[in-house]
């Protein structure tokens, strides 16, 4: 089945110039993804035993994607064993409707969450709020920017594109609405301790809890969330009923398979070994002191088992760490919202169009990546991410969602430089024709493909003697010599 | 043997906690533990504009220690046990400090596990700013995995399993670090029985 | 003396037929005698990484036609081009052969070609680091230069060591830029498609050359003349000089020409 993800109706363009124009952003992002690449060569030199449970975690995630099918009943089992409810759902619609049927059952009015890129991919929150449910974000970050109406630009820093100015007006309007004290300055602290008390409020009368999901484990039902603010134990113990939002590809089969990759997360993502809060939920709770009372876990599939046993099924085991879009050099320049999509950085850009059929993000491939690499060696999951975007970019050419001039230029340019004839014969007339486009012995424009380049960039002329005329000049008769 | 080991085990625990911004103390035996008690009091609690009140459970092999007496001792204005029976979401919210007891304590994460089950609640651990940590010095583990591993041994797991390594923290707002978010800003761990030979 | 044969790669060949002189000069020096296949163009990689694989592969067989058949060893001028036909080479000739001609035996049979000639190709400062440490070039570097490792020498090559060593063995001192490993927004056709996000790249890594610079760095030095193009090209539209050097211009002691 073929995923659905929310897509932005702004082009690229428009989409990449206001990421080039947020120096905020760019700021934040330059800062915060360079402290935890830092930090994570710091934790794995400290820990290089990590390294060897990173190696097998890779593999239990590969074996679980192998055997999705009868994982994911195993894990419903148990979960229904230790008395929640599991429900699978195929589509972004039949999630959003399982939610919204549970919040009914349950009398639901008001609903917190916690950090889940998966409700941004289904849109949970427009879904609940349409049903009259109250839904808040409790993720600072996320809290910030449903202030906005905005959508996360990191997925591990969200509001990365807003200044504590911006965080501090918004947070003085949303003070007369809930009636309380403004914040009293714009320092981080102050402005953290505002949201703090304000969702302190709404915690304490939340019927139900929605969260994410890190990782799931067939063999025993248990779903695993990493934090590092505290708020999803919150919203896993105040609401009488608790959601678990999660794609199909979290599972795992052993409990072991967990103990290898519990600390991939935070030490990949943000070069922490393990983030502040790690929580796992096997059960709803043992007692009337404090929530759940009901467990239900929603496994969504939107896409997901459409790519197993393709070349791509390895994006399957993304642990959503952040890895790769801390190192990717498109990334740190335009932010997340530039994608258009949920997932933005090198992961966004193979897997918004996979999900999608190249529904979403279908321009991705071809204008979010260098083809450096980076995020290739910053993967803990070893996902082919720069082969799956080349294999994408093939994919678009047989398409043909590229732009005809493009393909014409390459279908040409390689028939002639095929052989040594056509090469030196485009080169004579690139000499000839080059004098249109010079100044002070630089090429300054061109015309075709190539305009782009000359937009920021000079160039030198094409040589009046190449390399190998100068060789055939030289040196030609010698080599013959040598060689016979 | 394995003495030395769970002393070493200690250490890297308290250096990687703390690094974390966490707060340890170690108490050689029961007697001391009454004036640890206090002196975390004086350095997590004292100071901040906080009532005193506690919210609080210990382990079920450390129940009939004088937990009462210390805390008030310590400066404790109103303490509410841990209720199972009854709905505690107010009342810890109500309080400033949480204390609670663990499963286990993991050297190479610095990591503090703690459950909820039929009398121990998870409340105490997030909604209170300040949150202290009592634990059995023999209860060390030398990292997350084999403290997991020697739970699912033990047959059922908790519907619950919180592991905590550090103290609630953010850089959301410019990427500037600050703790206290949601969780406690102050978590303190003290470990009891180091004299033990545990 | 061991015999070599150079891959000048199309850009070397076209836009900085010097830096090739200066590889022979230096490969000379080094006591290699130096062939040069005249037939050879162009390894593909633009072709390639914009995913056009027929088109890539069409450049691919005629580079494997070119250099196979013999076991000297191929020096390439640049790090990616190398990496292209060592790493990239057998999968793309093997999917586009049975894309266009569904034969899956001649499909291996292309991958096995360009496997024979990827395990005769090696970066230039790679071959040349390969011998003893005292293997005098006759080059004494007295300058300070700042290294710009490509990131398919860094990634795909994994080469870490050179040309770093090669140009300290030489006497150069060598200073790595802030933020070393991010790309320099080159990316072949990406710079001319997304000229925005690759001119923001060229420019964060200019800024960490004039930082280098304001440290002493005399030249910008890199094994690959796509990256250096790349930012050449930007700093002379801004009106400044050229300060970029392959590695073989600098080793021939030619880094001073205009």
């Amino acid at each position: 089945m073929i995923g659905n993800l929310p897509s932005d109706p702004h082009p690229w363009s428009e989409r990449r110039e206001a990421g080039l124009a947020n120096t905020t952003m760019r700021q934040t992002l330059g800062l915060v993804t360079r402290r935890f690449s830092v930090g994570k060569r710091r934790v794995f030199a400290e820990d290089p035993e990590q390294e060897a449970a990173r190696r097998l975690g890779v593999e239990a995630k590969r074996q679980a994607i192998a055997n999705l099918d009868s994982l994911l009943d195993q894990f419903a089992s148990k979960v229904r064993s230790n008395g929640g409810t599991a429900l699978m759902a195929g589509t972004a619609h039949e999630a959003v409707e399982a939610v919204r049927s549970i919040a009914a059952t349950h009398q639901v009015k008001v609903v917190v969450k916690s950090k889940s890129m998966l409700t941004e991919e289904i849109q949970l929150n427009r879904g609940l709020e349409a049903a009259g449910l109250t839904v808040l974000e409790t993720d600072l970050g996320e809290y910030i920017i449903q202030r906005a109406h905005e959508t996360p630009s990191h997925i591990l820093a969200p509001a990365a594109h807003k200044n504590r100015q911006q965080i501090r007006e918004l947070f003085e309007d949303d003070a007369k609405t809930a009636g309380l004290a403004p914040p009293v300055s714009d320092a981080a602290s102050t402005l953290t301790q505002y949201a703090r008390e304000r969702l302190r409020r709404e915690f304490l009368q939340a019927d139900m809890g929605v969260t994410g999901g890190n990782f799931g484990v067939a063999e025993t039902g248990t779903v695993v969330l990493v934090t590092n603010e505290g708020n999803a134990d919150l919203v896993t113990t105040l609401p009488r009923v608790l959601v678990t939002v999660m794609g199909v590809e979290k599972l795992v089969a052993r409990w072991e398979d967990l103990t290898l990759l519990i600390q991939q997360p935070a030490m990949n993502g943000i070069g922490q070994r393990l983030s502040a809060y790690t929580t796992l939920i096997s059960g709803p709770a043992a007692s009337v002191a404090e929530g759940p009372a009901a467990w239900y876990v929603v496994l969504v599939d939107n896409g997901r088992q459409r790519l197993r046993h393709t070349v791509y099924e390895d994006v399957l085991s993304c642990i959503r760490c952040g890895a790769c879009l801390n190192v990717c050099p498109v990334f740190r320049q335009v932010g997340g919202h530039a994608y258009g999509s949920v997932y933005s950085g090198p992961i966004g850009v193979v897997e918004t169009p996979l999900l999608t059929n190249f529904g979403v993000g279908a321009e991705l491939p071809s204008v979010a990546c260098t083809m450096c690499h980076a995020c290739k060696e910053a993967c803990p999951m070893e996902i082919d991410l720069p082969g799956h975007i080349i294999r994408l970019r093939q994919e678009k050419v047989r398409r043909h969602l590229n732009a005809a001039s493009l393909t014409a230029s390459y279908h040409w340019w390689s028939r002639i430089w095929a052989t040594p004839r056509g090469y030196r014969w485009s080169l004579r007339w690139a000499r000839r024709l080059q004098g249109l486009y010079q100044r002070q012995g630089r090429l300054v424009r061109a015309p075709g493909i190539a305009r782009g380049w000359f937009q920021t960039r000079d160039m030198p002329p094409v040589a009046q003697e190449t390399f190998i005329e100068w060789w055939q000049r030289h040196r030609g008769g010698l080599d013959r010599e040598r060689r016979s | 043997m394995s003495v030395d080991l769970k002393s070493l085990w200690r250490e890297t625990f308290r250096a990687r906690w703390e690094a974390a911004g966490g707060h340890y103390y170690q108490a050689a035996d029961r007697e001391a533990l009454g004036s640890l008690l206090a002196q975390a009091w004086g350095e997590l609690v004292t100071g901040q504009t906080l009532s005193g009140r506690v919210v609080y459970w210990v382990p079920p092999a450390v129940e009939d220690w004088p937990w009462e007496t210390w805390l008030h001792r310590a400066g404790a204005q109103d303490l509410f046990k841990w209720d199972a029976t009854a709905d505690m979401r107010s009342r810890a919210a109500a309080c400033d400090v949480g204390l609670t007891g663990a499963l286990w304590f993991a050297a190479e994460t610095g990591t503090v596990a703690i459950a909820q089950g039929p009398t121990m609640g998870l409340l105490p651990t997030v909604l209170p700013p300040v949150h202290l940590i009592v634990v059995d010095a023999a209860s060390v583990v030398p990292t997350v995995q084999e403290g997991l591993k020697q739970l699912q041994a033990q047959g059922s797991l908790p519907p619950m399993l919180k592991l905590i390594s550090g103290p609630s923290m953010t850089a959301d707002i410019e990427g500037t670090l600050v703790v206290g978010v949601h969780g406690p800003g102050k978590v303190g761990v003290i470990v009891y029985g180091v004299g033990d030979g545990g | 003396m061991a015999t070599v044969r150079l891959f000048v790669t199309c850009l070397v060949d076209v836009f900085r037929p010097e830096v090739g002189r200066a590889a022979v000069t230096v490969l000379e020096r080094h006591g290699d005698r130096v062939e040069c296949p005249v037939e050879q163009t162009c390894c593909g990689q633009f072709a390639f990484n914009a995913g056009y694989r027929q088109e890539a592969a069409l450049l691919a067989k005629h580079f494997v036609e070119v250099f196979e058949g013999d076991t000297t060893p191929i020096v390439a001028l640049s790090g990616s081009c190398a990496a292209m036909v060592v790493h990239h080479y057998p999968e793309l000739l093997r999917e586009a052969v049975i894309e266009e001609r569904g034969s899956v035996k001649e499909a291996e049979g292309w991958a096995a070609r360009a496997m024979a000639v990827g395990r005769e190709v090696v970066e230039f400062s790679q071959w040349l680091g390969q011998g003893s440490p005292d293997s005098a070039l006759g080059t004494v570097g007295r300058q300070r230069l700042a290294l710009h490792q490509g990131c398919h020498m860094r990634r795909i090559l994994e080469e870490t060591r050179q040309p770093k060593e090669l140009l300290e063995q030489q006497g150069f001192e060598v200073v790595e830029l802030e933020d070393s490993d991010q790309c320099c927004g080159f990316g072949g056709t990406y710079s001319m498609t997304e000229w925005r996000v690759s001119t923001a790249l060229a420019d964060a890594k200019l800024k960490a050359f004039q930082d280098a610079q304001a440290g002493g760095a005399a030249y910008l030095v890199s094994s690959d003349l796509g990256c250096l193009l790349h930012l050449a090209g930007r700093l002379r539209r801004l009106g400044a000089q050229d300060p970029t050097r392959h590695v073989a211009e600098v080793l021939a002691g030619e880094e001073d020409r205009p």
